[in-house]
């Protein structure tokens, strides 16, 4: 009767469906509530000239107009360099910058003082592309390298070698609740921030450096985001921080809900990338050497670029051993929004690029894709280190891809779409397979970290309090699995509190697919400590004579003495009697992630404490007058250990699947000359809708409870399947090399039918 | 006259005047009402977070339709009964389909839920309790909700597992006893009412009659007719373009008119798309596939066919459509009535041959003859819910294979919808063959000059215009003959 591994709902399945679930946005305005909003820069690059508030000063209704130089403590934020500027000073470095935090009782004056407010800039030369920041080498901090064997001779010794370059787009994170926050005064300089954050803490120091107080004078709550993607990560904190000096200047509570049209365009992105490729391989399709150099676009200051790129980098051979292998990273400096976390970090960019090295080596050679991606996998006996000396343990890899090739009838369908594409002048089809390799564990060693407050009340109910952050992705649902399965009781006596930094001190962000791992771990330590001494106070009760906690058992029947099954006691009985004898019954359980262990200076360790692998096979038909392409069939199939909630799991892998095949077909930033982002609402920018998925799409993991490194054998989820959307893209690429003859069929992503017709235009006249 | 407007949510009564009535009805849900149960994510009608679902009386009966509330404003909803999240639980207990999505993992971070449910029980609502649902219907019904989170597999998987007898129809959810006083009795024993409401900038006017309508026309020759608002609510929320007088007919008895007359279809102004789909179906097959691409549910619920004409946007849906028809827009001002084919109706960028006193009230599509064969293409980046980059229309007659007559309009290729003469002088009185097509296409450089946007470029677009030409060839050489049969009933449904 276990619960873990159990399909129970969602822990707010009920108030979702009933729209009861309370978002910052719906939590009831005080009656001296004020808006907040601010003034943004209309230049991508410039030197303020002038602010004049004069007007706007007027307007009936505005409470307050504040500029950098009414912050208190520092202009100042980061999650790593601490080189942003919250309002910014004597220059703006990007479209959309906020300039002026403006406090109003209504929309409408926010309105008209945005109109009112003028400032006069000097343009200095912006940057947006990576093309031009290379030549102009404008870039952030400095480069990242994880190399291993020697290229060089690699390349000398080369049968064949080929060069080119992957150009990788950003993507809007498009969560559907946009950024928001309130901020409550609170007596003697202290702050209440409720915030749409996955990263509670680094609102709260953001927070308290920008006011200029102690962080123990902010507290920072986080009850649910809907959706954050990464998107919340880092940049939650700056409308945060905007709504707290409201709130500090005018003792007021203090709102902010940004527009999704602003939400698109003042905040950062999926970092695009520029991956230069040199590779060299055996007649065939061995990869000898690897030689990469990723740059990306980082915006104008570096949130959180470098683990980014490093992440990109430590997954640039995906799920290929490249015995000679080499990959630079470097961080352009653009006038955009600092680019951000997003699903994946890095990962994605990392592993697209070397998939479009598999599928250049198959096209040279004139060989099935597949064949070359089975060629280089990684092995289970030998060809399994990584670059940076990780061995892949429990490798699936192999296992999963022979069962895929089978369920998804991979070669027959590939030689189906073959003759299709001879005989059919209308429609074009094509078929690709991809595996992944997704390490988990954040590669900053430190925060591998978490902590965990269980308290149980004398009827036995239990509070669970976390610094996970619940955005949809179910961490509450599978923590509150995990303790009630640790003290045999229904999970429905087990609530997860909302998250909040006076619970849980100095929290990691919920991210890197981390979340259960982490936090999960640290509330079974607390559990376990209440368990050890409620074991002892039993032991002591049941036989008194001799008492040892290891001759208790407790089991889902209630808690007995081995010797004296007869007087077996309730959990709810055990819990009210340990209270009258004074038993603790709330603990902190504290947990590091064992074994991780990367030098980011050598660019060697164990940079992760697992692997999640899986494949998918998907196939594509393309209308060859239009370019339109249409999924009709997508087969995942994953390991991800043994799953503590199979249709959460289940749900991560479609929702993951589906925003990467968007990222790669439909979804596409473009921006106007200076810098403004065009498609800044779901007018212009197609996220997939329902009838985009795959007409067929199947879902799958195999078993597999080796991965004892981690809590209950699981596997995080939450990034890995984003991958599986290159299957799409390299199908349509795989479409297009039936009509190619010589030509390069490598498409700029995403594949929108413009591109996708471009080439096929550029292949053969039709008809 | 009346200043207010009466309206029912999730069973109670409102009367709302001045300020309230001019907000979108998902703010006032939100501020006034307190039921944050529904979300305002987009607020231009893209992502069906806000979708209410809206139930007006038809014919004694009331029937609900799912639409954004976002561009829905308060002022639209006089004798409606508004039914939110909040109000579709069975007393105490969830609903089948509330029921269905939390068993199946049909949501995650819970923000476009709402929306969701609503639709789906607007999809349920009118199925017989015989049928099953099926996929391919839940998603036509859920084109209008973007989800980020679950990629909707979870979604389908909860539809599907929803057993339509356990659906209990709204109508037995909100007993139409207790909504009698306004929804019914007023609405069917009392005659129109003329409403008028005004605040500090902006003056509201729902006359009860045509003549009325002309007259308040002639007055404010600035006024916006409003009949769906899907256009005109869009730019208020964005772009604060707020119309200092609107005037609404969209109940207007003389315009809610569908009739097939001589060969004629007429659809009268405030006839939704929603609302024609039926007779499209019956009469033009290919337009009645291209509504499935044209707008969500949500959309279709509530803006009009004429509407899409007076909008005179170059990417239209129905404007290619309906000029290779010869369609004639119907017009009254105040020295009358007259007819404008729709191929001289345009004169620029959203400029229309229309004086300033008047009014489209319909649309006049003549029958296919013997012979001939409509086809309609839109292409966009996504295919459904999407605003086209570029739309096409042929009409052909075909005689033993010579092109007696052909008709071809170009639809995101100009900065309105454009004929496409030369092409079409050209191919008149060929035989259809593959070179007749391809030649075509080089004549189509001459003929069009688009511009570059955000939705694609210049030359994708001359590309679509060739390609277009050789699609239709190969198209009409593989469905001639049945590409026009009227669908069943079945299929209608």
């Amino acid at each position: 009767m276990n619960i873990v591994g159990k399909n129970i709902p969602h822990d707010s399945a009920i108030t979702h469906v009933t729209g009861s679930s309370e978002f910052v946005s719906d939590i009831p305005k005080l009656n001296n509530e004020v808006l907040v909003d601010f003034f943004q820069s209309t230049e991508a690059h410039a030197e303020i000239l002038n602010i004049d508030l004069s007007q706007a000063r007027e307007i009936e209704g505005i409470i307050g107009l504040y500029t950098y130089k009414d912050i208190t403590g520092v202009n100042k934020l980061g999650p790593i360099n601490q080189d942003e500027v919250l309002l910014a000073e004597n220059k703006v470095e990007y479209y959309g910058q906020p300039i002026v935090i403006i406090a109003g009782e209504t929309i409408e004056s926010i309105n008209k003082a945005k109109k009112a407010i003028k400032v006069s800039y000097k343009p200095i030369k912006h940057i947006l592309s990576i093309e031009e920041a290379i030549k102009e080498e404008s870039y952030l901090l400095t480069e990242q390298v994880i190399q291993n064997g020697d290229i060089e001779k690699g390349f000398f010794e080369a049968e064949n070698i080929l060069e080119f370059s992957v150009n990788i787009p950003g993507q809007e994170h498009f969560y559907l609740e946009t950024q928001s926050a309130v901020v409550y005064p609170l007596e003697n300089n202290s702050y209440k921030v409720i915030s749409a954050t996955q990263n509670p803490s680094y609102v709260q120091s953001s927070i308290a450096e920008i006011l200029g107080v102690p962080y123990s004078q902010v507290i920072v709550e986080t009850k649910r985001m809907g959706g954050a993607f990464g998107g919340k990560e880092n940049q939650s904190a700056h409308p945060a921080a905007m709504a707290a000096i409201v709130a500090s200047k005018r003792n007021k509570a203090a709102r902010i809900k940004l527009s999704v049209d602003d939400d698109m365009q003042t905040t950062g992105k999926r970092h695009a990338f520029l991956n230069k490729y040199k590779v060299a391989f055996s007649n065939n399709g061995l990869i000898t050497t690897l030689s990469a150099e990723l740059f990306s676009n980082g915006g104008y200051a570096n949130d959180v670029s470098t683990s980014v790129m490093e992440r990109a980098l430590l997954n640039a051979e995906n799920a290929y051993y490249v015995p000679n292998f080499k990959a630079v990273g470097k961080i352009c400096k653009t006038n955009l929004p600092p680019n951000t976390a997003f699903r994946g970090f890095g990962a994605p960019q990392g592993v697209l690029g070397v998939e479009q090295v598999i599928e250049n080596i198959a096209l040279f050679l004139k060989k099935d894709p597949l064949e070359i991606r089975l060629l280089n996998l990684y092995r289970s006996d030998k060809n399994n280190i990584t670059p940076y000396g990780q061995a892949v343990e429990n490798n699936t890899l192999g296992l999963i891809i022979k069962k895929i090739a089978e369920s998804s009838n991979y070669y027959e369908k590939a030689n189906q779409i073959n003759n299709h594409n001879k005989s059919n002048n209308a429609t074009l089809r094509g078929i690709s397979c991809i595996p992944i390799k997704y390490g988990v564990a954040f590669t900053a060693k430190f925060l591998n970290q978490a902590s965990a407050l269980v308290n149980i009340y004398t009827d036995g109910s239990i509070q669970v309090s976390t610094g996970a952050t619940e955005m949809g992705q179910g961490v509450n649902t599978k923590i509150k699995q995990i303790v009630a399965e640790e003290f045999c009781i229904n999970p429905e006596l087990v609530k997860i509190m909302t998250t909040s930094t006076e619970k849980n001190n100095n929290t990691s962000p919920t991210a890197g697919s981390t979340g259960a791992d982490l936090n999960g771990s640290a509330a079974l330590e607390a559990c376990k400590k209440i368990k050890k001494s409620l074991m002892r106070f039993a032991s002591e009760a049941l036989f008194p004579e001799k008492p040892d906690i290891k001759d208790i058992v407790w089991s889902y029947e209630g808690i007995w003495h081995s010797k004296y099954p007869e007087n077996i006691i309730s959990y709810n009985d055990l819990i009210k009697t340990a209270y009258f004898n004074r038993i603790s019954l709330g603990e902190r359980g504290f947990f590091i992630t064992p074994t991780v262990d990367f030098d980011k200076n050598t660019g060697q360790g164990r940079a992760f404490l697992y692997y999640t692998n899986g494949a998918a096979v998907s196939e594509i038909e393309i209308d060859r007058f239009t370019g339109d392409v249409k999924v009709k069939r997508t087969d995942i199939l994953m390991d991800i250990g043994n799953s503590i909630n199979p249709g959460i799991d289940r749900g991560q892998i479609a929702g993951a699947f589906v925003q990467g095949m968007g990222w790669l077909t439909m979804e596409e930033l473009k921006y106007s000359d200076n810098g403004q982002l065009l498609t800044h609402s779901p007018t212009t920018y197609k996220i997939p809708g329902i009838n985009d998925i795959p007409e067929i799409f199947n879902i799958d993991w195999i078993e597999n409870d080796t991965n004892t490194l981690n809590i209950k054998k699981s596997k995080g989820i939450g990034e890995p399947p984003f991958l599986f959307g290159i299957s799409v893209f390299m199908a349509i690429q795989n479409a297009l090399a039936s009509i190619s003859g010589e030509e390069s069929v490598q498409l700029n992503a995403p594949a929108s039918a413009e591109k996708v017709l471009s080439k096929i235009s550029g292949c053969i006249i039709i008809v | 006259m009346r200043n207010f407007i009466k309206f029912y949510v999730n069973g109670s009564y409102y009367q709302v005047n001045c300020d309230n009535a001019f907000k979108p009805l998902s703010q006032f849900l939100r501020e006034n009402l307190y039921l944050t149960g529904t979300k305002e994510v987009c607020c231009e009608g893209d992502c069906g977070a806000c979708t209410v679902l809206v139930g007006k009386s038809n014919g004694g009966e009331i029937l609900y339709k799912p639409l954004n509330s976002c561009i829905l404003y308060v002022y639209q909803l006089d004798n409606t009964h508004i039914l939110t999240i909040e109000g579709i639980k069975y007393s105490e207990n969830l609903n089948p389909i509330q029921k269905s999505i939390v068993k199946n993992n049909g949501t995650q971070c819970g923000y476009c839920t709402p929306g969701v449910i609503n639709t789906l029980y607007s999809y349920f609502n009118n199925l017989s309790v015989a049928e099953r649902p099926e996929e391919k219907q839940v998603k036509k019904a859920l084109t209008g909700n973007l989800c980020r989170c679950t990629g909707y597999e979870g979604i389908i998987r909860s539809a599907l597992d929803v057993k339509p007898c356990d659906v209990k129809k709204i109508n037995m959810l909100y007993p139409q006893e207790s909504l009698e006083k306004i929804l019914l009795k007023k609405i069917l024993d009392e005659k129109t009412e003329t409403i008028e409401i005004s605040n500090e900038n902006q003056k509201y006017i729902k006359p009860s009659s045509l003549e009325e309508a002309i007259n308040e026309k002639t007055k404010n020759t600035q006024a916006k007719i409003l009949a769906g608002g899907t256009d005109i609510h869009v730019l208020s929320n964005k772009k604060d373009i707020k119309p200092e007088v609107i005037i609404d007919i969209s109940d207007l008895k003389e315009l809610k008119t569908i009739d097939i007359k001589n060969d004629f279809i007429n659809i009268g102004a405030a006839v939704t798309i929603a609302e024609s789909e039926k007779v499209f179906g019956h009469y033009f097959a290919e337009f009645y596939t291209l509504l499935e691409y044209y707008a969500s549910p949500q959309i279709k619920n509530v803006a009009t066919l004429v509407g899409n004409i007076a909008n005179a946007s170059p990417v239209g849906d129905s404007i290619p459509f309906l000029m290779v028809m010869d369609a004639f827009v119907e017009v009254i001002g105040k020295n009358g009535k007259r007819e404008i084919n729709i191929n001289n109706l345009y004169k620029g960028y959203k400029t229309l041959d229309l004086s300033s006193d008047e009014i489209i009230t319909g649309v006049k599509i003549p029958l296919l003859k013997q012979n001939e064969t409509l086809k309609l293409y839109k292409v966009s980046k996504r295919k459904h819910l999407d605003i086209s980059t570029f739309s096409a229309a042929f009409k052909i007659k075909l005689e033993n294979n010579i092109i007696q007559d052909f008709s071809f309009v170009l639809g995101g290729v100009a900065a309105y919808t454009i004929k496409m003469k030369k092409v079409e002088e050209f191919i008149k009185g060929k035989e259809a063959t593959e070179d007749v097509f391809v030649c075509a296409g080089k004549i189509i450089e001459e003929e069009i000059s688009p511009l570059s946007d955000v939705r694609g470029s210049k030359e994708y677009r001359i590309d679509l215009a060739k390609n277009i030409l050789k699609k239709f060839y190969l198209d009409i050489q593989q469905n001639y003959d049945q590409s026009e049969a009227a669908l069943t009933d079945k299929e209608l449904s």
